[in-house]
């Protein structure tokens, strides 16, 4: 989606070079030039001079056609253009992803609970009781690699299938505090006026309520039965008017920037000028931002579940901490320990990867590490290695 | 009373955080393997088999396990009998064997700790202000009389005598009891107490003043310092009245309360009491003036302290000057406090088998019968449950002996229930053995160590289910059994947990929806808002088979909270009792209290 708004002004300079290369002679800078100076020069030579905005001009393609769509038509066919989508949205980011070893590591621990979350289910056999004797310790036992409960359930499977409602539940909050958060914060910023000061007087009253409480009381007025959506929303429920609050001020700077401006003047609608040029602007700290939702609703999960103060219908790693603390007195017993360590630990795991990945995502927004893997793509067509030879710097 | 007695029990739980400890000692039981005997006519037992066997076949609930509770004392500086012993087996060793010189310093000790769940200085000892009437209370305050569980006989104790004459009831003062400002407790103090808590909706009301309130003060009167007189309304059984006298402390101090019960016995309407009773529950005691062998000291944020009081009767009995009351909100806390050699012991409390092992040898556990245990609660209003073909598809395919094993976390405290009637004492046999003793083979037992599936299948066809890729449906709809409980109460999410698995594996689509325990008790519970529920299935506070049907067929919990109607189908046990099917339990209960005994 950015590819098509971002594409032209970070790429325009690598496919010039290969329009210098196809096309000697004709640099239409020059030929400008010679065109000012020289009346009588062929109209195919004309490029850009002071009427270009208003009248066709002539291009290496031949014939009469804009400046704008002269440089597309020449360089890129729609193979190209896919090809080089994927090659600016997904191949590079993908570099410096791999390039960068927290962002590596974040990115395979999560893929990891990723597939603990889908795959996991059907993998490992559901939990239940009896499944073994009670309370066998951790990597005793092939059939409950991890242990048991005090009911005799397998450690293993209560994590693993405890998984895929902490996604959805992880995966709601964030959306959530993001979307509403950039929203508001957004329309504030670039509007400006009343609507602005509507929206803080409202993102304000938000933030001075105390968010803990507010999600325990209405954990408790709500009929949500343990649903995993409605807690991750219920956990960040005005987590997204801090968000809003600094999207606005990164706003209020860019609205006023030069090509903000000229979008502007040229009469773009707002939305295009937000969608096209402000909010791709602000992805690194939105991205930053979601990532970190995502780790506040585990913490904030957890530790609400593990207090027993949010309902539950199905196996969760709060739960089973507060099972483990509550029935079996984990923290001062040898013999039930794992059974409060090992979903911390989870827990602990899935935080650290968020986190590194964060700390990714602040290098695939940089525009300039970006930029120096995608033209390492671009060129390098022929040569393969020249990516590791250059990808490391 | 029945509402709070469900809530109490909700808030009890077994093992559960919140556990107040409001056992009352009125067990008819002990653990020993022989049954009792329990002498009852034969009305009165064929009543309470028929009630038995309504509840065995129409299932207003599903008991599923029976407590014992543990009790813990320490023996290295304290000598208490051992647990064998049946002088353990009342509610609670901490309250009565001190009293009767059987809980001695044996060491060089100057206090007895032990523990309370509320903050001690925010603890007061007003009975009728429900709040955070704390443990202390047990030494504080005397009780009226004592249950010996091996005798089944009451004993004396505050009330030293008691007789039944036609429809007057005659209660004896002990000689010698002293308030602990030097003042004697006198019979105008017991008359008090029992006023007051008729007055507040005490049970006993229902047979001095079942009408009218305003007539209490003609009915309970002190004849003379030490005689107190009750004239009842009708035909009482005994049991009943003592079951319900028994387990009273004496709280009602003169100075304290005496203006309450002049306003109460004046008033001129019901208006008027409930504004005075409404003044009596908000007022705090929090430096009470009692009548037991230990005084009140005082209280900070960690613990309270009581001395000996030398003017007790019993007070020769006690060889160590103060008891402490240490403040441990949580199960764990008190499992440290025993494990750490911190407290000297634990009147009740639930503790799995791996923090047992923890427990030093002078450690001793003991287990009490509690004649309460964890059941599944239908809501009657709430499909699919109101059918009771799909209660009893539940019934047998629920392993109950796997439930209480997980329950009582590889403690014996838990016992699965042989025959779901709402009869309690299975430890004793006494089930079998007296109250269904010649028509056990009558009951159904719904497969206590089994899952029955192929019962509950035939069950569920019948009842218009099919199953399809191996869950049952109806009209293209799951069988969707949610069971909702207190999370809180660890033992009982075990047992819930458990049973939800058994459902699943049978097909039914099971979910067990825990909620924060004072959402559910407050909330889920008291609103009905619920397929099935976790609740105790017998009467929290007695063991008298009369108090479960009570508290099953004509409590206010019933009526509102889990919706029971109040007519079921059953078949007929006893056909002189019963004509046809339909069978109002609640007049059966009725019965069952003016029974002669």
């Amino acid at each position: 989606m950015d590819g098509s708004t971002r594409g032209p002004a970070e790429v325009s300079p690598v496919k010039r070079t290969d329009d210098t290369e196809l096309s000697d002679e004709r640099d239409p800078l020059v030929d400008a030039v010679d065109a000012d100076a020289d009346t009588d020069v062929d109209p195919d030579e004309r490029a850009i001079t002071g009427r270009a905005c208003e009248e066709p001009v002539a291009t290496d393609g031949g014939t009469a056609a804009s400046e704008f769509d002269a440089v597309a038509d020449a360089s890129l066919t729609d193979t190209e253009r896919r090809r080089q989508w994927v090659e600016e949205s997904l191949l590079a980011p993908a570099r410096i992803v791999w390039d960068d070893w927290r962002a590596r590591t974040g990115l395979v621990i999560v893929s990891l609970y990723l597939l603990m979350g889908t795959v996991g289910p059907l993998v490992v056999a559901k939990p239940s009781t009896n499944q073994g004797p009670l309370l066998v310790g951790a990597f005793r036992s092939l059939s409950y690699p991890l242990g048991t409960t005090l009911s005799g359930t397998s450690i293993l499977s209560q994590i693993v299938h405890a998984t895929p409602s902490m996604l959805i539940m992880i995966a709601s909050g964030a959306v959530f505090t993001v979307v509403l958060g950039t929203t508001l914060g957004t329309l504030a910023g670039y509007k400006g006026g009343r609507i602005d000061s509507a929206l803080m007087t409202v993102s304000d009253v938000m933030m001075t309520i105390p968010g803990l409480p507010l999600t325990i009381v209405l954990a408790a007025a709500l009929q949500i039965e343990g649903n995993p959506a409605v807690i991750g929303v219920l956990i960040t429920v005005n987590a997204w008017a801090g968000l809003a609050r600094a999207i606005r001020s990164q706003v209020l700077t860019l609205r006023d920037a030069e090509y903000v401006e000229a979008s502007r003047i040229m009469g773009m609608d707002t939305s295009t000028i937000v969608v096209g040029d402000i909010v791709p602007n602000l992805m690194p700290y939105i991205t930053m931002n979601f990532v970190q939702q995502a780790r506040a609703v585990i913490f904030g999960s957890v530790g609400l579940y593990f207090l027993g103060v949010l309902p539950y219908n199905n196996v969760n790693w709060g739960v089973m901490m507060n099972a483990a603390v509550n029935r079996a007195g984990a923290t001062s017993s040898v013999a039930a320990f794992h059974w409060l360590l090992l979903p911390m630990v989870t827990i602990i795991v899935l935080g650290l990867g968020l986190t590194l990945l964060a700390q990714g995502a602040d290098r695939i927004f940089n525009p300039r590490v970006r930029a120096r893997h995608a033209e390492t793509v671009g060129g390098g067509d022929g040569e393969d290695d020249s990516t590791a030879t250059t990808g490391g710097l | 009373m029945i509402s709070a007695a469900g809530l109490t029990a909700g808030l009890a739980g077994c093992g559960g955080r919140q556990a107040t400890q409001n056992g009352t000692p009125t067990d008819h039981n002990s653990v020993d393997d022989s049954a009792p005997t329990v002498e009852l006519d034969d009305e009165t037992l064929a009543l309470m088999q028929e009630l038995a066997y309504v509840t065995n076949q129409a299932l207003p609930v599903l008991p599923l396990q029976e407590k014992l509770a543990q009790s813990f004392q320490t023996t290295d500086d304290w000598s208490v009998p051992s647990k064998d012993n049946s002088k353990m087996q009342t509610y609670w060793p901490t309250d009565w064997l001190p009293r009767e010189g059987e809980w001695t310093a044996s060491g060089d000790v100057e206090r007895l700790t032990l523990a309370q769940w509320a903050v001690p200085s925010d603890s007061q000892y007003n009975p009728w202000n429900t709040k955070n009437f704390a443990e202390p209370r047990r030494t504080l305050f005397d009780r009226f009389m004592k249950y010996n569980l091996d005798s089944q006989e009451y004993t004396g104790y505050l009330i030293s005598d008691w007789a039944l004459d036609g429809q007057t009831f005659t209660l004896t003062v002990r000689e010698g009891q002293t308030w602990h400002d030097g003042s004697p407790a006198t019979a105008t103090d017991v008359a008090n107490q029992i006023k007051l808590d008729i007055y507040n909706g005490g049970n006993l009301g229902e047979f001095v003043a079942p009408e009218d309130k305003g007539t209490v003060a003609d009915r309970v009167t002190a004849s003379d310092e030490r005689t107190v007189e009750l004239s009842l309304a009708g035909p009482v059984n005994e049991d009943i009245l003592l079951a319900y006298l028994q387990p009273k402390y004496l709280a009602a101090h003169e100075g304290t309360y005496g203006e309450f019960v002049t306003r109460l016995d004046e008033a001129g309407s019901d208006e008027e009491r409930s504004a005075v009773i409404g003044e009596l529950a908000s007022k705090t005691v929090s430096d009470p003036v009692g009548c037991g062998p230990f005084a009140f000291e005082n209280a900070d944020s960690q613990r309270t302290l009581v001395s000996k009081f030398e003017d007790h009767p019993d007070a020769g009995n006690i060889n160590f000057p103060e008891i402490e009351y240490l403040y441990k909100p949580s199960n764990q806390s008190r499992w440290n406090g025993l494990i750490n050699n911190e407290t000297d012991g634990s009147a009740t409390l639930f503790m799995p088998r791996n923090k047992l092992n923890q427990l030093p040898d002078s450690v001793q556990t003991t287990l009490i019968p509690r004649h309460w245990g964890l059941g599944l609660l239908f809501n009657h209003e709430r499909e699919p449950v109101n059918d009771v073909r799909v209660r009893k598809a539940i019934a047998h395919v629920i392993n109950r002996e796997s439930v209480a094993k997980n329950s009582g976390a590889g403690t014996r405290s838990k016992i699965a229930v042989t025959y779901p009637s709402g009869l309690t004492s299975e430890f004793s046999n006494q089930v079998e053995g007296t109250w269904l003793k010649g028509v056990t083979d009558k009951f159904e037992t719904y497969g206590r160590a089994e899952s029955q599936t192929e019962k509950a299948a035939a069950l569920l066809e019948d009842a218009g289910y099919e199953k399809q890729n191996g869950t049952w449906k109806k009209d293209g709809e799951p069988l969707h059994i949610p069971i909702k409980g207190p999370s809180g109460f660890s033992d009982w999410v075990a047992g819930a947990q458990t049973a939800v698995s058994q459902l699943k594996d049978f097909g039914i689509k099971a979910e067990s929806v825990m909620k924060d325990s004072s959402t559910y008790w407050g909330k889920d519970y008291s609103n009905g808002d619920f397929v099935v529920g976790l609740q105790g299935w017998a009467s929290y506070n007695q063991s008298y088979p009369y108090f479960h049907y009570k508290f099953l067929y004509d409590s206010h919990s019933a009526k509102n909270y889990w919706n029971s109607p109040s007519e079921f189908e059953s078949p007929v046990l006893h056909d002189d009792l019963r004509d046809g099917e339909t069978v109002a339990p609640a007049d059966l209960v009725a019965q069952l209290s003016t029974g002669d005994n």
